[in-house]
This record gives C-alpha cells, structure tokens and sequence, in this order.
C-alpha cells in the first residue's frame, strides 16, 4: 500500500457515511427490529459456523472493550460471522467517567461507525447506548434515528444508580426509543418498552 | 463495555477527588469543600457536577484561591469563578484577573449542542461583595 492508497482509504478516514451532530457520527437508522422472544449471545461466544438455535439470537457486547476493539480496526472480517445472527448491538465502547471528553467522544464515534457499516452491509442494527456524565448527553445521544429500538446494559451500574437513572431518562427525552433491550436487571424505575434480558441466559453454554 | 455513569475505578465522583487539607484541617474554607484531584484520576479542575455540596474550592499550591464553582439543586455546573490567565479580559497570557463565566443548562445537559459556557466577565460589585470571602490569599 502506498502512501496515497493508505490516507485515502475509507477504513483510514472514516468519512463515508452521513455525519451527523457537532462531531459528525455516522448516522444509525431506524430499522425493524422483532421484538418477540429476545435472546442475546456475547459476541465472545459467536462463532463462524453457528448451530441454528443461535442464529436466532441477537449479538451484544457487553464485555470488555479489548474482546471486540479488532472490529473497528478491521470491520469487514466481521460480516460474514455476524450476518448468521437475528441482529447485533453496536459495540459498546467504555465511556467512563474518568475519560477525558476526546476519550470518550471516540468511543461514542467508533460505536456509531460500525453501527451505520453493518446496517450499509444489510444487516440488523440496534445503537447501544451509552452516557457519563452530564455534560456527556452533549454527544452520547447523536445520530441516532429518534424512535429506534436501543440497548443498555446494567453490569456495573448498581451503584450509580442516580446517574445511570439520570442518563437514561435524558436518552428517553431525546431518542424515545420504541424500546430498549436491557441487559441485566434493570432498575424498578426505568420508564419506557424496557426487554430485559436475563445476562445469566447469555452466557457462554457448552456447546 | 463500560459507562452509563459508572467508573473504571468503580467509585463515584466523589472518589476521584478529595478533599484538600493541606490548608485547613477539615478541608473547607468558609464552608465550601476544597478539592483536589485524586493522583492518577486525570482530573485537575473541579467537578462538572457536584455530588452533594452546592459548592468546591480549588486552591493554588500556596493556598491561594483559584478557581470557586457553584452547583444548582440538581448538582448542575451554573458558574465559576476562577483567578486565572484570561486573555480575553486582560489582553495578554501573563496575568491573572478575577473573573467568572456562566455555565447554563445548555452545557449540562445540551440539547441542541455545541455545549459552551458564557465568555469571561469581570465580577460585578454585588458578586464581589458576596463571594470575598473565598478569594482566599489575594489581595482584593
């Protein structure tokens, strides 16, 4: 690859789908999503080849950043494997509190990227959500198609309740989600079409 | 994985600052909590939003004031006061002046986005009045 080849590469620049927002994130689209019957596997656990009962699964990723970082760096490995399953989530890359602000408005942008890439490759996205704090719902909410169904997850966030709660009521304001696929235990006041999905039932099974 | 106003750490913002005792035992000066950012937390300013105090102070290294941020009810930024470079008011970036910027819903919580806070103003004579005591260490 020479240098022109590499700096006009679109995996390089990251510019081809419709920006939207003060950043410019790749719009993700409201699509179809059925609702009955929602099951999820780790995308740790999807495999190339997969068993029938798993294609009707949707794929999350609500496992540690550096399981899925490879996808961003090289997104159409990831086609064939992922087109077996009834959906996926946008990879759900950290925004933690500690991140500076640039931190996590990449993670924002990378989960964004992929999101608008598979549904450009056909395939069933639902934009995982995801906030720190207030000054985050500046950017954590973009280019997201208001009445999308959207994805949470619960793990870890039993002890910020208050500004989990906080969070996700602005992204009820501002996305009104038709529903919202909720990994783990949500809590008793979360508003809205909650799904919860038990994580236990998403674990790894021998196989 | 991670966020939805959790923390790497897996503590609050109370935890990635503490309260400063170098200049006085109980870490407040007239009342207000003075902060410091916990080592290795990345933080160095003062808390966007507040935890349960309506106020912090962050003081210079000779316990001097710096900076004095007001939080609402809802622990939402609304003003700071800060004795640092502003170029702006000052015309250059070697000398300090007091002054403040608000800080409105809109960066908080934006809507509508960009989030920006209000450019640098001179403190009135009123908000001198009522915020002196704070100006710990400079001679005003």
């Amino acid at each position: 690859m020479n240098s022109k080849s590499f700096r006009t590469d679109p995996c390089f620049l990251r510019n081809e789908f419709f920006p939207i927002g003060k950043y410019g994130f790749a719009h993700i689209r409201k699509q179809i999503i059925p609702l009955d019957d929602v099951k999820l596997i780790a995308c740790s656990d999807t495999r190339q080849n997969e068993a029938p009962d798993y294609k009707k699964y949707g794929v999350h990723f609500f496992v540690d950043d550096f399981r899925f970082s490879g996808i961003f760096s090289h997104p159409q490995t990831t086609v064939d494997k992922y087109s077996q399953y009834a959906f996926l989530m946008t990879p759900d890359f950290s925004l933690y509190g500690e991140m500076p602000r640039w931190r996590q408005i990449e993670s924002i942008g990378k989960n964004r990227w992929i999101g608008a890439y598979w549904q450009n490759k056909g395939l069933l996205v639902i934009p995982t959500i995801s906030w720190s704090d207030y000054v985050s719902y500046g950017y954590c909410f973009d280019s997201i198609e208001k009445r999308c169904v959207v994805g949470v997850g619960m793990i870890g966030c039993k002890h910020e309740k208050k500004a989990f709660l906080s969070g996700y009521n602005e992204m009820l304001a501002r996305i009104e989600p038709e529903a919202v696929i909720c990994f783990g235990d949500p809590f008793p006041e979360m508003e809205g079409n909650v799904i919860a999905v038990n994580y236990k039932e998403s674990r790894k099974k021998v196989r | 994985m991670g966020g939805r106003g959790t923390f790497a750490a897996g503590k609050s913002v109370d935890y990635l600052y503490e309260v400063d005792t170098a200049f006085s035992k109980d870490g407040k000066w007239e009342g207000v909590k003075i902060l410091k950012g916990k080592e290795g937390s990345g933080k160095h300013g003062l808390p966007e939003s507040s935890h349960s105090s309506d106020a912090y102070l962050k003081l210079e290294p000779d316990g001097s004031f710096r900076e004095l941020r007001l939080y609402d009810k809802s622990h939402a930024l609304y003003m700071e006061i800060a004795y640092t470079i502003e170029e702006s008011l000052t015309g250059n970036r070697h000398e300090k002046v007091l002054h403040y910027h608000t800080y409105d819903s809109r960066f908080s919580k934006n809507k509508d986005g960009p989030f920006s806070r209000s450019k640098a103003k001179l403190l009135t004579d009123s908000m001198m009045k009522q915020y002196k005591k704070y100006f710990r260490g400079l001679n005003i």
